[in-house]
């Protein structure tokens, strides 16, 4: 059963992905990233992490997706705006250095080894939102500050943004 | 123009209160229609039929003489006021000493009236009047609307479409088109009386010498 | 128990959550039709009918089914076709899953086992809800991409901006519940509101978090598109992203709409409304003390059946309940008097009937957990039917807000205030220590 939820997210995620990258249409690439994104949700699902689960799907697929997809909306970009030339340098580079990082993770991967059970019973509240939060709020609440501190730098970077126009 | 927005108080500007209110009145106007239905100013037309006013102008009908003839003497009064040119009439002979004519052929057309009263008001023998009270007229063709002389004598309602036979079938496509047909011939009235009189014999005999 | 039995009441489960907003979509465009009639002094819908039967205008629903169904289908020939097709699955999809998380009784005890009677049971059941109701914006947004047309384009910008930031106070103002409740699971949460505050009042949402609950609902008609925040399709005035849709897709898009009212209205409930529970009546007194349900129920059935029967007695002979049905209702016919005293008459049988065999073959504690999961859900339904009808009350109400009011109303005046009420229910929490 976990077997077959894993692998069909697993096949749905990468197809998604592979798709977000190759569409032309913005909106294509972005419901793409959507359908990626609830594929993810359902991996930590199956990963008996339903507060990982549930915040996948509120953040990524419903929050930043739906922005993306407004944003397209607004600017109304069609295909036109955002076909560049097919290979250039830049993006040569770019896909070079993104496979040789997948690379390095797939081989750290198989130097690993897959854990054939897992490590232990897990703890009856795993992965809720009890555990999570006691987590983040005693042992990680330094980067957890920080993380705050970081978007509100970026909401503050907005608004500065956003006044000069006027 | 710039209209100065009204003044609002406290309880006003929060929303909450006022639209607890507005909520109030309406179910009020609810709950009072709910169970107070016969109450509501709604006519069920089908079921209660409104009198129309006494002069309304309604649907047009032919008065009759006591002894039953159509007071109409083919005048051709109302058909030279109808504005829309929906009266036909073709008169003939009458048989009686004291008049000169009477009309062979009474047609109006209920589709093209207007509904002006002018052809009432035209007419110097009282032979026309709009004080039937009908305003449902109803048909399913053109032809129906094309009432003649009986049915504006004596008909009532929608008394024209009885004994009228089935429709017929529209020819499809590609099927050759039906000879075209006449409310009369399909009413079994006859055939349709020719609408333009016949050339007096007199032309012919002029047609005739001219060659 | 075995996996056959474990499987069909997960289906079961399933199908109650799934058949629920489906089943209340024709009754509330029943509602909107004839509420809005009364409230205008209108007569509304009375004229369909199906042999003689009229049920007051509810056959409408019926042959506006019809209608849509045989309208013409059209796809504009300029339309990006695979959006425009999926926008309206989409927005149904999405609308009728956020339902599954919203438990309609307190979990089952039956032999020993326990079924949670929620489609979903998710211990961060809330935050599903506020997920999937996010994803509705996509419905609205391939509609508005798909058409290729400008009018819908904004439309369709104008709602999701709309849903955007209403989405905001919404989730805010539900953060005050958690804080009261300290739980996440909405099971759990209507469990705690069946709690009394100062000893007879019941700890609903609406009692502890007054703000919250105003927050939450002007939100919620927001997140439904339901006026006074139905600029996205303004009927009247401003062009709606659906506007190149025909047929059952146009339909899908109406349907999704009442959906979207089901929801808000379930979630109302749910958080500030007591969900399933029966004021003053916990699972643990309608279950526990075995006495008091077994008699109370068939004593209720009994005093029922009774009470219908008199009322037909006194009514009898049709005549004079066929003028009452006539005063009260013009459009009712003598077949329909005639149907009503049938279908009176089987209630008051059947009530008097199953009450009589309570009473004499007392329920164990199994069917005591049924009797009392039945009257929840009963309860559950009776509060989201009326909240349904409420959002249909407000919508013939209250005018219509400008987009400027809507965008002012929604970031600068519910936002701070849901954050207020955040801040201030903590404080209020550390004060009384709890």
């Amino acid at each position: 059963m976990n077997a077959i939820l894993f692998w069909s997210c697993a096949v749905v995620a990468v197809t998604a992905a592979l798709f977000v990258i190759s569409r032309r249409s913005p909106l294509a690439s972005a419901v793409a990233l959507a359908v990626n994104m609830v594929a993810l949700a359902a991996l930590f699902a199956g990963l008996s992490a339903p507060f990982l689960f549930i915040i996948q799907l509120l953040v990524y697929a419903g929050a930043v997706v739906v922005f993306i997809v407004f944003v397209i909306m607004l600017l109304n970009l069609g295909e036109e705006e955002t076909r560049g030339a097919l290979v250039s340098r830049g993006k040569l580079l770019a896909s070079a250095l993104a496979c040789c990082l997948g690379l390095a993770l797939l081989l750290r991967a198989v130097a690993a080894g897959t854990p054939r059970e897992a490590a232990g019973a897990l703890p009856a509240d795993f992965g809720g939102i009890e555990s999570i939060g006691q987590e983040i709020f005693t042992r990680w609440l330094l980067p957890f500050e920080v993380t705050g501190l970081i978007l509100l730098v970026g909401i503050v970077g907005a608004v500065v943004l956003a006044k000069r126009g006027e | 123009m710039k209209v100065p927005s009204p003044k609002l108080t406290f309880w006003e500007r929060i929303y909450v209160v006022e639209i607890i209110r507005g909520l109030g009145v309406t179910m009020g106007h609810l709950l009072k229609n709910l169970f107070r239905q016969s109450e509501m100013p709604t006519v069920q037309f089908p079921e209660e039929i409104k009198p129309v006013a006494t002069r309304h102008r309604s649907r047009h009908r032919l008065t009759v003489r006591e002894d039953g003839t159509p007071k109409c003497v083919a005048c051709m009064c109302c058909p030279t006021a109808c504005p829309a040119s929906c009266i036909h009439i073709i008169a003939q002979e009458a048989d009686a000493p004291w008049k000169e004519k009477k009309p062979r052929v009474f047609e109006i057309d209920l589709l093209r009236c207007v509904f002006c009263g002018f052809c009432v008001e035209a007419c110097p023998e009282d032979a026309i009047r709009m004080d039937t009270g009908e305003v449902t007229i109803v048909g399913t063709r053109r032809e129906d609307f094309i009432v003649g002389l009986d049915f504006l004598l004596h008909g009532e309602g929608n008394a024209w479409r009885e004994g009228r036979p089935e429709e017929k079938p529209q020819p499809g496509p590609g099927e050759p088109l039906l000879p075209p047909s006449t409310p009369e011939e399909e009413s079994g009235r006859g055939p349709r009386q020719v609408l333009r009189p016949k050339l007096p014999s007199a032309w012919e005999t002029v047609r005739e010498v001219k060659p | 128990m075995e996996p056959w039995v474990e499987w069909t009441i997960m289906g079961g489960r399933a199908a109650v959550a799934w058949v629920i907003p489906l089943m209340l979509i024709p009754l509330l465009v029943w509602m909107e039709r004839k509420a809005s009639a009364y409230i205008q002094d209108r007569t509304g819908p009375n004229r369909a009918a199906i042999l003689g039967l009229r049920f007051g205008g509810i056959i409408h629903a019926l042959a506006d089914v019809v209608k849509l169904i045989f309208k013409e289908d059209i796809t504009p020939a300029r339309a990006r076709p695979f959006w425009y097709n999926l926008a309206p699955i989409v927005a149904m999809t999405f609308a009728l899953l956020t339902f599954a998380a919203l438990p309609f009784a307190d979990v089952l005890r039956v032999g020993g086992h326990e079924i949670p009677l929620q489609a979903l049971r998710l211990n961060p059941g809330l935050l599903w809800m506020l997920a999937i109701g996010s994803f509705g914006v996509f419905g609205i947004v391939f509609a508005g991409w798909g058409s290729n047309s400008s009018y819908p384009l904004l439309g369709g910008i104008r709602g999701s901006a709309q849903m955007i930031s209403y989405e905001l106070s919404l989730g805010l103002s539900v953060v005050g519940i958690l804080m009261i409740f300290s739980t996440i699971d909405l099971n759990e949460i209507v469990r705690a509101q069946g709690k009394l505050l100062f000893g007879f009042l019941p700890m609903w949402g609406v009692v502890v978090q007054p703000v919250a609950a105003v927050i939450f609902m002007a939100a919620a008609l927001a997140e439904a598109n339901r006026n006074p925040f139905d600029l996205m399709e303004a009927d009247s005035e401003i062009v709606a992203f659906h506007l190149e849709y025909s047929s059952l897709r146009f339909a899908l898009f109406m349907m999704t709409e009442y959906v979207h009212i089901t929801v808000a209205s379930g979630l109302t409930v749910t958080l500030f409304f007591g969900g399933w529970q029966i004021p003053w009546l916990t699972t643990e007194r309608l279950t526990g003390s075995a006495g008091d349900l077994a008699l109370a129920v068939p004593a209720l059935l009994v005093v029922l059946g009774l009470l219908v029967l008199l009322s037909l007695v006194l009514l009898a002979p049709t005549r004079r309940w066929h003028r009452t049905l006539q005063r009260l209702y013009v459009d009712a016919r003598r077949h329909e008097a005639k149907f009503w005293t049938v279908v009176l008459l089987l209630q008051a049988i059947g009530a008097l009937a199953l009450g009589a065999y309570l009473f004499l073959n007392p329920p164990g504690a199994d069917g005591l957990a049924a009797i009392t999961a039945a009257l929840q859900f009963v309860s559950f339904m009776v509060k989201v039917t009326f909240f349904g009808f409420a959002f249909i009350w407000v919508r013939w109400t209250l005018p219509r807000f400008r987009y400027d009011q809507l965008m002012a109303l929604g970031w600068k005046g519910m936002l701070p205030l849901a954050l207020a009420n955040v801040v201030v229910t903590g404080f209020v929490l550390l004060l009384v220590g709890k």
